[in-house]
C-alpha cells in the first residue's frame, strides 16, 4: 500500500479510536463469556444471532486485501478481473453442498472444532491428525498474511508518525487482548463494527474514484478500449480456464476453511444461518464489484503504472481524493480506517480457529486426554499468542526460499472438501482412501507450487491435487468400502441417525 | 446478538408433524441452473479479443457476466431461504414451546 503523506497524527487518531472501541467491545460481549467451557468460547455458546452471525461471516470472507489487492488486480488484468464477483458468491453456493447437513449434525453432537466432523465420521485416526495439520498450516499461513497486510495498512494510514513494526504491535495486542477475554463473542461482535467499517470504507473509496473522474464510468471504458483494449476484451482461452478453475478453488476452498465451519456451529439456529448466508449471496456485488470498479477507474486516473507501482493503487488514489478538501480527507482516513479494520477482523477468526484445532485436536485428543475443559481453552489461548509471535517474526523476515510454502492456502484447505462434501452423503467413502486422496492431493498441490509449476493452461495446481484427491477417495472408497461404512446422517431418513455410532471414540 | 442459547448439544427434536424437509443438494435443477449461470458467466465461448458491441460504454460481454453473476446470486440466495428446511421446523416449534412454557 502507498505511504499516505496526508496522514499522520489524524490517522494515528483513527487507529487508536478503532483500537478502543474494539476493546470496548470485546470486553463488553466477554462478560457473558466463560473461558471453563470450550463451547462457550469457542462458538460462543451456539448463540450467534443473525446481525453478529451475517457481520462475522462478511468480515471474515473479505479481508483488506479485497480492497488494496483486488484493485490493482482488476487495474492490471481488465474486466476479467470481473471473475472476482463470481467467486465470491461461489463461496455461499459452496456453502450450500454441506452446511445444511453438517449444521444438523453439529448441533446434534455437540461439535466445536471442524475436526470433530471428521472424527466422527471417519474414527479417530491419522485422517483426523492430517486434517487437523492442514487446517493448522492453512490458518498460519492466513493469519502470516493479514499480519504482514495489517503493517501495510497501518504504514500508509501513519506515514511516518508512528513505526510500522510498533503499530502492527499494538494491533495485535489489542486483538489478543479482546480474542482473550471474549473469544467468539467477542470477535463477532467487533466483527459488527469492522463490517461496517469495511463497507463505509469501500463506499467512500468508490464515491472518491467516482469524483475524480466526473462520474463518468462510459468514458471511462470507452478510452479504456481505445488505450488497452486487450483489458477490455474478451479474454484469451488460458484467462477463462483459470476464471472458472478460480470460482470452483476458492468456492469450495473458502466454504471449508476451519473458522468458515465454525460459523455453521456458532449459528444460533438453522433460520439465522441460512438468513445470513441468503444476505452474503449479495455481498460480492456490494465489495469485490465495486472495488473492481474502482480498480478500472484507476486505469485511467494513473495510466501505465508498472506490476510494483499498481500494487499503490488505492492508496494513489485515497490521496489524489483526500487532497480535494477536508471531508475528502476525513473519508479517505475512514477507508484506511476501515482496511485495518476488515485485516483484523479476518486474523481474529483465524487466529480463533488455529487456538480452537490446537486446543481440542492436538492437545485435548494426543498431548493431555485428561486435562480439564478450562486447561484446553488456556492452552488454545497460549498456542494463539506463540503463533502469532513467530508469525510476526516471519511476516518481518520472509525466507529468503520456499517462501511459496508459506503461502500455501486454498491450494491446500481445498484437499478438505471431499471429507465433508462427499463424506455427509455418501456412507460408503471409507477412511484410508480419504487420508491417502488427502495427502495426494495436498503433496501435489505444495509440490507443484514449490517448483513453481502452479498454472496447467489457466488450472491451478491445487484443483489438480483436488482432482487427483477426489479420484483416490471415490475408486478407494468402490474398492474397500462398505455400503453402509458410514453412519446415515440423513436428516430426512426416517430412522435418525445413531448418534457416533462409537465411532468417535 | 441474541443472547438465547440454542440447545444443548445430543437433544432430539422432532419436526412438527406436516413439515416439509428441504435440503438444496436434492434439488438437482438448482446445481443444474448453477452450472449453467457459471459457464455463461465466464466468456469462454466468445471469440478472443472481442469488444464490439459496446451497450453504454461497456462490452457486451461483461454485461452477460454481470447478468450471469446476478442469476448465480439470485439462485444462491433462493437456495438458502427456500430450498432448505431441515432443522427450522423442530427448531421453531420447540422456541414456540418455550415460550408457552417458561421455565
Amino acid at each position: 500500500m502507498n505511504t499516505l503523506t496526508f496522514s499522520g497524527v489524524s490517522g494515528v487518531l483513527v487507529l487508536a479510536a478503532y483500537a478502543v472501541i474494539m476493546l470496548a467491545i470485546g470486553w463488553w460481549a466477554g462478560r457473558g463469556t466463560t473461558s471453563t467451557s470450550a463451547r462457550s468460547y469457542y462458538l460462543s455458546g451456539s448463540g450467534l444471532g443473525f446481525v453478529a452471525l451475517f457481520f462475522t461471516l462478511y468480515a471474515t470472507q473479505y479481508s483488506g486485501n479485497s480492497i488494496v489487492g483486488y484493485a490493482p488486480e482488476a487495474y492490471r488484468s481488465g474486466f476479467s478481473w470481473w471473475q472476482s464477483v463470481p467467486f465470491m458468491v461461489a463461496v455461499i453456493a459452496a456453502y450450500l453442498l454441506f452446511a445444511p447437513r453438517l449444521y444438523v449434525v453439529a448441533k446434534r453432537e455437540g461439535f466445536i472444532t471442524p475436526t470433530d466432523w471428521v472424527r466422527h465420521r471417519f474414527g479417530s485416526g491419522k485422517l483426523t491428525i492430517l486434517v487437523a495439520v492442514l487446517m493448522l498450516w492453512g490458518l498460519a499461513n492466513y493469519l502470516l498474511e493479514q499480519l504482514v497486510a495489517m503493517g501495510q495498512g497501518i504504514a500508509g494510514l501513519t506515514g511516518t508518525t508512528v513505526p510500522y513494526e510498533i503499530g502492527v504491535i499494538a494491533f495485535v495486542l489489542v486483538m489478543l487482548a479482546y480474542s482473550w477475554s471474549g473469544g467468539m463473542r467477542a470477535v463477532a461482535l467487533t466483527d459488527v463494527m469492522q463490517g461496517i467499517a469495511l463497507l463505509v470504507g469501500i463506499a467512500v473509496l468508490l464515491f472518491g474514484a467516482l469524483y475524480l473522474v466526473g462520474g463518468d464510468v462510459t468514458g471511462v471504458t470507452t478510452a479504456l478500449a481505445e488505450t488497452d483494449p486487450e483489458k477490455v476484451a474478451v479474454p484469451e482461452a488460458a484467462t477463462s480456464v483459470e476464471w472458472l478453475s478460480m470460482i470452483v478453488m476458492i468456492g469450495l476452498g473458502a466454504a471449508v476453511y476451519p473458522h468458515a465451519i465454525q460459523r455453521i456451529y456458532a449459528a444460533r439456529s438453522e433460520r439465522t444461518l441460512k438468513r445470513s448466508l441468503a444476505v452474503m449471496a449479495w455481498m460480492p456485488l456490494l465489495t469485490t464489484a465495486v472495488v473492481f470498479v474502482v480498480g478500472i477507474v484507476g486505469t485511467q486516473l494513473f495510466p501505465g503504472l508498472s506490476e510494483d507501482d499498481s500494487e499503490q493503487l488505492v492508496g494513489m488514489i485515497a490521496n489524489q481524493v483526500a487532497g480535494i478538501n477536508v471531508v475528502f480527507y476525513l473519508m479517505m482516513i475512514l477507508l484506511f480506517g476501515g482496511v485495518v479494520a476488515a485485516i483484523v477482523s479476518t486474523a481474529d477468526s483465524a487466529l480463533l480457529a488455529f487456538s480452537s484445532v490446537v486446543s481440542r485436536d492436538i492437545y485435548g485428543r494426543h498431548v493431555n486426554p485428561d486435562a480439564p475443559e478450562k486447561r484446553q481453552v488456556l492452552v488454545g489461548k497460549i498456542a494463539g499468542v506463540v503463533a502469532v509471535a513467530i508469525l510476526l517474526v516471519l511476516a518481518w523476515n520472509p525466507p529468503g526460499t520456499l517462501y511459496e510454502i508459506f503461502v500455501l492456502k486454498f491450494e491446500l484447505i481445498v484437499q478438505l472438501a471431499p471429507v465433508f462434501m462427499l463424506g455427509l452423503y455418501w456412507r460408503r467413502m471409507a477412511s484410508g482412501p480419504a487420508f491417502w486422496g488427502m495427502l495426494a492431493g495436498a503433496l501435489i498441490a505444495g509440490g507443484l507450487t514449490v517448483v513453481g509449476l502452479d498454472d496447467f493452461g489457466g488450472v491451478p495446481g491445487g484443483l489438480l491435487g483436488l482432482a487427483v484427491n477426489v479420484a483416490i477417495c471415490v475408486f478407494g472408497s468402490l474398492l474397500v468400502g462398505r455400503p453402509d461404512d458410514g453412519p446415515d446422517e440423513d436428516p430426512m431418513s426416517p430412522e435418525p441417525a445413531a448418534a457416533g455410532a462409537g465411532r468417535s471414540s | 446478538m441474541d443472547q438465547r442459547r440454542s440447545d444443548e448439544p445430543g437433544t432430539a427434536e422432532v419436526p412438527p408433524a406436516g413439515a416439509r424437509l428441504r435440503e438444496p443438494i436434492r434439488t438437482p435443477w438448482l446445481w443444474v441452473a448453477i452450472g449453467v449461470v457459471v459457464l455463461v458467466g465466464v466468456p469462454w465461448y466468445l471469440p478472443t479479443g472481442a469488444i464490439e458491441p459496446l451497450v453504454g460504454g461497456i462490452p457486451f460481454w461483461l454485461l452477460i457476466s454481470v447478468g450471469a453473476t446476478l442469476a448465480f446470486s439470485a439462485l444462491t440466495c433462493w437456495a438458502c431461504l427456500r430450498d432448505w428446511n431441515l432443522a427450522e421446523p423442530a427448531e421453531e416449534a420447540a422456541r414456540e414451546r418455550d415460550v408457552e412454557v417458561p421455565s
